[in-house]
């Protein structure tokens, strides 16, 4: 038997999914995206430098998942730098190549040896005008640094053990490179002496080291990006020594100030314990000290604790920008999340289960408008104010916060989805009026989005919200086919009834624009319709009916069956059913009109032997357990694994037909020889009943039958009575089953 | 002794937190095991034999620096059935370039299940007792439950390949929020919390928090539980009598999953204790 898919074992490993060292891993299988139950975009508002810190529960980091940037982050700033410094002495190719490439320090090395023993540069460089002070403070400068970064650029990723553990900046490269800082003039290239005297000490043997340098040097340093790197180095080396109160305090100084590292000062941020945050806050000075530690306290640990420091201290401060949009997409999520059987639920739960906190902190702030982005704090309280239930007002405020706020595309489609939101949350009922109201707004959300998806605009959530929310509203009115076609429902094909409704809509040759909307959304087609009514006739036993309907299914009506579907073997060996030379291939509906023919046959009593194995074998073939599943897979019935939906297990697993017509061709049996194949295939029938009631129909049903077989009668009847037909020894030899229960009895 | 994680890193196998020693163990034999992320297997344009070569390089290479013996490699992969041939192959690769004995960790599903999960092609496996149930904010605990284990002990006799047994001695937290567990806290007991004003019990190894605060470097907020999971002597011992009845040979190895200061002091007498729970076997 062939079991081509799992679908089942997916939930018994994820039971399992956790390594043997602990660590909370993150079991999600698939990423569904940061808008499968977000409408909030942050990328809208916020500086980019904040990316990372966006809310994001499943990952390290936002987007980026990890920071790999460690030796690539300035980059381009330090290009630029020299750029500027340099003056056309070098061009961008040549210092791209000095500055980042590692392969550089061979020439570096060869031109440095030239500057000191005063020789030309090699042939390659003789344009290099080594006699400029700039160039040779340039090379001078990279030589060192050269050497300092052996230390300090690692490769987190590499399989030589012995590299992990980075060789250390020897004392003379330390004492050179202070001197060397200490004697120079040009504040450009002392700057860059100070960094790589600050990086020497922290790759050096002693780490704390750089502590007293930076004390003794830090008043005569300009607090550019380089004093901040510079001031990581020292946050580090407390870190180091566990003394947490002192590098969270640093960390935050170094996050407040300088954009580019707060990716990482966020990830060093680390109080263990409460008192350690607490004792940050005292070594914070000045308000803007205290802002950067709350700003990463906000990370860390409470948005809306952040906020109102912060809004406190300096309302002005971007770090609420990013914090209010992990404040909303955190909200927003947690309620996205709540289950609703109806849109009135879904209102009363949105309002009851909403965090009155954050509503009432965000409402505040918007209404004081004293923040940098007072848009941002109008928009985000209109969308809050939509869980409320307050429609007019977050409408005023989404077109408040709309006017004020940016005019790019992306905030454009914010505002348009947060409003359609509004819109529909507000309806309780679907009339032509709301349908009027809604129409644009869901074609562009439906259609327009997503043909041009955008990777950051999140509109996913609002797509399946207000497909299900709208369903819901049709539902209470009593509309099946609508509700139906916003938010497909598994057992709506299950009555007659409804499927004969939706036909009719299908069918109608006028339809208003709501509903071209709603059947355009729509993933059932007539055909399919069709398709799945003659497969249900078919189980029936209502041929006439199933070749009817099946005439109807364009799509499916000439779907090939993948063997012969009357095929009746001793083992079940679908592969083997479907590689073999089929002189006739059969589709759905050639197949039903043949059975059809053999039937009439059997009314007849035409060779009612041959006719009904025949039958019988169709009958077989039309389960789950025959070569012929492609019978039954569809876009309604939708069972394609190994685990068959309860509703389906009478047709799919049960084997009544079969045995039905395997009675018949047993009772017009003319020898032994053909009553032993009939009592053998009602054997196969009571084995897959015995499957089905043991495993198949057992919600954990997993795969593999531990018990493959007992002595069914089918058995027992072959060997006490056609033990000494040929068929008997062909099921001795090809069925392993019946040679070991011969065996055992 | 776990030496390294193999996880995937823009595409590429790349080795995670390798050990390091603080003092060379000394000539002692260990078995390094090395924990490969089920992603890796799953790497369409995974090279088996390449990666084969560079865990034993890896790993001479960590033996070299501190002097350590190794006659044995111990593989850990939750290998799926998407995965499963990949893995197989890389075994066998890794047992060719190694020459050394190599054993694989078995999960219990995995004893259940091997006509399907399949039988690593190993020497041995060392079945992991333990991390049965699912990470819940329930009451049960994950990682053992006699009804869970019920429905696998059954399996072990017709598993065809040679068992040892690692038993569980570990302890850990589950902060929950919202009803959902949002972190394991590794290595947290009930007497982190008992003390401190932030929490309150509510059910045996069940604490409240009662006031927003920072604790062992995470952040609780009031309403979020603590879930406290443990494995007490007696559960222990119990574990170890129940499944030495399932077992078709007695295991060459008890292995007790962490043995570390911190989980050893849940164990009075460990040196006896842990002989006693052995001698089951």
């Amino acid at each position: 038997m062939k079991n081509n898919s799992f679908k089942k074992s997916v939930a018994i490993f994820s039971l399992i999914a956790f390594g043997a060292y602990g660590g909370l891993l993150a079991c999600a299988d698939y990423f569904w995206g940061y808008d499968y139950d977000s409408s909030f975009t942050p990328e809208t508002y916020v500086d980019k430098s904040y990316l990372p810190l966006f809310f994001a529960p499943n990952d390290v980091f936002y987007s980026i998942g990890f920071d790999s940037d460690h030796t690539i982050r300035f980059n381009d700033v330090i290009l630029a730098d020299w750029s500027g410094y340099l003056k056309g002495k070098m061009t961008t190719k040549e210092l791209s190549f000095f500055l980042l490439n590692d392969s550089a320090v061979t020439v570096i090395n060869q031109l440095y040896t030239a500057i000191q023993k005063k020789q030309s540069p090699p042939a390659v460089y003789s344009k290099l005008n080594l006699a400029d002070e700039k160039v040779r403070g340039f090379i001078e400068f990279m030589y060192h640094a050269k050497t300092i970064e052996v230390s300090s650029t690692q490769s987190a990723d590499s399989w030589n053990y012995d590299e992990k553990k980075a060789p250390v900046v020897d004392y003379k490269t330390v004492v050179q490179v202070e001197k060397l800082y200490t004697s120079t003039s040009d504040a450009f290239l002392k700057n860059r002496y100070w960094f790589q005297t600050m990086k020497a000490y922290f790759y050096s043997q002693n780490k704390q080291s750089v502590i007293p340098f930076f004390e003794k040097t830090k008043a005569s340093v300009p607090e550019n990006t380089l004093y901040y790197r510079g001031l990581s180095y020292v946050a580090g080396a407390h870190y180091s020594r566990k003394n947490y109160t002192t590098s969270n305090y640093l960390y935050s100084v170094v996050f407040d100030k300088c954009p580019e590292l707060r990716t990482v000062t966020a990830y060093n941020f680390h109080p263990q314990e409460e008192k350690d945050f607490r004792a940050s806050l005292a070594l914070a000075k000045t308000p803007a000290e205290k802002t950067g530690l709350w700003a990463l306290f906000g990370y860390y640990a409470d948005e809306k604790t952040a906020i109102r420091e912060i809004y406190a201290l300096n309302p002005t401060s971007t770090h609420l920008d990013y914090l209010l949009t992990r404040l909303v997409n955190k909200e927003e999520v947690r309620l996205n999340d709540i289950a609703f059987k109806s849109a009135d639920d879904y209102r009363k739960s949105m309002k009851e289960q909403q965090g009155k906190d954050a509503l009432q902190l965000v409402n505040t702030i918007a209404k004081e408008e004293k923040t940098g982005k007072p848009y941002l704090w109008n928009i985000a309280a209109g969308y809050l104010n939509i869980f409320t239930g307050n429609h007019s007002l977050a409408l005023q405020l989404l077109e408040k916060g709309e006017k004020q706020g940016p005019k790019t595309d992306l905030a454009a489609k914010q505002i348009r989805l947060l409003k359609l939101i509004n819109t529909l949350s507000s309806i309780t009922v679907m009339d032509a009026k709301a349908e009027s109201k809604v129409h644009p707004e869901l074609q562009w959300l439906y259609i327009t989005c997503t043909k041009n998806p955008d990777d950051t605009f999140r509109y996913t959530h609002a797509l399946t919200w207000s497909k299900r929310y709208i369903s819901s509203l049709y539902q209470r009115q009593q509309n099946p086919v609508l509700a139906e076609l916003f938010n497909r429902d598994d057992k709506f094909y299950q009555t007659v009834a409804n499927q004969e409704a939706m036909k009719s809509f299908m069918a109608k040759s006028s339809q208003s624009p709501w509903e071209q909307l709603a059947k355009g959304i729509y993933n059932v087609t007539l055909s399919d319709i069709y398709e799945y009514q003659a497969v249900m006739s078919a189980y029936t036993g209502n041929l006439d009916a199933a070749i009817s309907f099946m005439e109807k299914s364009d799509q499916s009506k000439d779907a090939q069956l993948l063997g012969n579907p009357f095929n009746g073997k001793i083992k079940d060996c679908h592969d083997c059913d479907h590689a073999a030379t089929q002189k006739v291939k059969y589709t759905k509906l050639s197949f039903l009109k043949k059975m059809k023919e053999m039937r009439t046959f059997v009314d007849k009593g035409e060779d009612v032997y041959n006719n009904s194995l025949l039958l019988g074998n169709a009958f077989y073939n039309m389960t789950y357990f025959g070569n012929a599943r492609v019978f039954y897979y569809g876009a309604i019935t939708n069972q394609y694994s190994n685990y068959i939906d309860p509703f389906y297990q009478p047709q799919l697993l049960r084997c009544a037909n079969a045995r039905q017509y395997y009675q018949k061709a047993f009772e017009a049996a003319a020898n032994p020889e053909q009553k032993a194949k009939c009592v053998y295939m009602l054997a196969k029938c009571e084995r897959n009943e015995f499957y089905t009631d043991k495993y198949h129909s057992a919600n954990d049903f997993y795969g593999e039958p531990e018990v493959s077989f007992l002595a069914w009668d089918g058995f027992k009847k072959l060997k006490n009575e056609y033990a000494s037909t040929r068929y008997y020894k062909e099921v001795i030899s090809e069925c392993g089953y019946f040679q070991k229960y011969i065996e055992g009895n | 002794m776990r030496y390294f994680d193999v996880a995937l890193k823009d595409g590429k196998p790349i080795p995670v937190s390798p050990i390091t020693f603080k003092d060379s163990p000394g000539k002692a034999t260990v078995v390094p095991v090395i924990y490969i992320k089920n992603e890796v297997m799953l790497h369409l344009a995974l090279e088996a034999e390449d990666l084969a070569k560079k865990i034993v390089t890896y790993i001479d290479q960590i033996n070299t620096r501190y002097a350590i013996l190794c006659t044995e490699i111990q593989i850990d992969c939750d290998w799926t059935l998407t995965s499963k041939e990949t893995y197989f192959n890389f075994l066998e690769r890794l047992k060719k370039v190694s020459n050394r004995k190599l054993s694989a960790t078995i999960r219990l599903h995995q004893v259940k299940f091997h006509m399907n999960t399949g039988i690593p092609p190993v020497d041995r496996g060392v079945l992991m007792y333990y991390n049965m149930g699912r990470i819940s904010a329930d009451s049960l605990n994950s990682i053992y439950d006699p009804m869970i284990a019920k429905r696998y002990t059954g399996a072990l006799k017709n598993y065809p390949l040679t068992l040892d047994i690692a038993l569980p001695v570990f302890t850990w937290g589950m902060h929950i929020r919202n009803n959902k567990v949002i972190a394991l806290l590794n290595k947290v007991d009930n007497a982190a919390f008992t003390n401190d004003i932030h929490f309150e019990m509510r059910a045996p190894s069940f604490f409240e928090v009662k006031e927003n605060v920072i604790k062992i470097g995470r952040y609780f907020e009031k309403g979020d539980r603590i879930k406290i999971e443990s494995i007490t002597p007696d559960e222990l011992e119990g574990m170890a009598e129940d499944l030495s009845g399932y077992l078709r040979e007695k295991p060459q190895e008890v292995i007790f999953y962490d043995l570390d200061n911190f989980n050893l002091k849940h164990y009075p007498n460990e040196k006896q204790f842990f002989q006693k729970v052995s001698r089951y076997f």
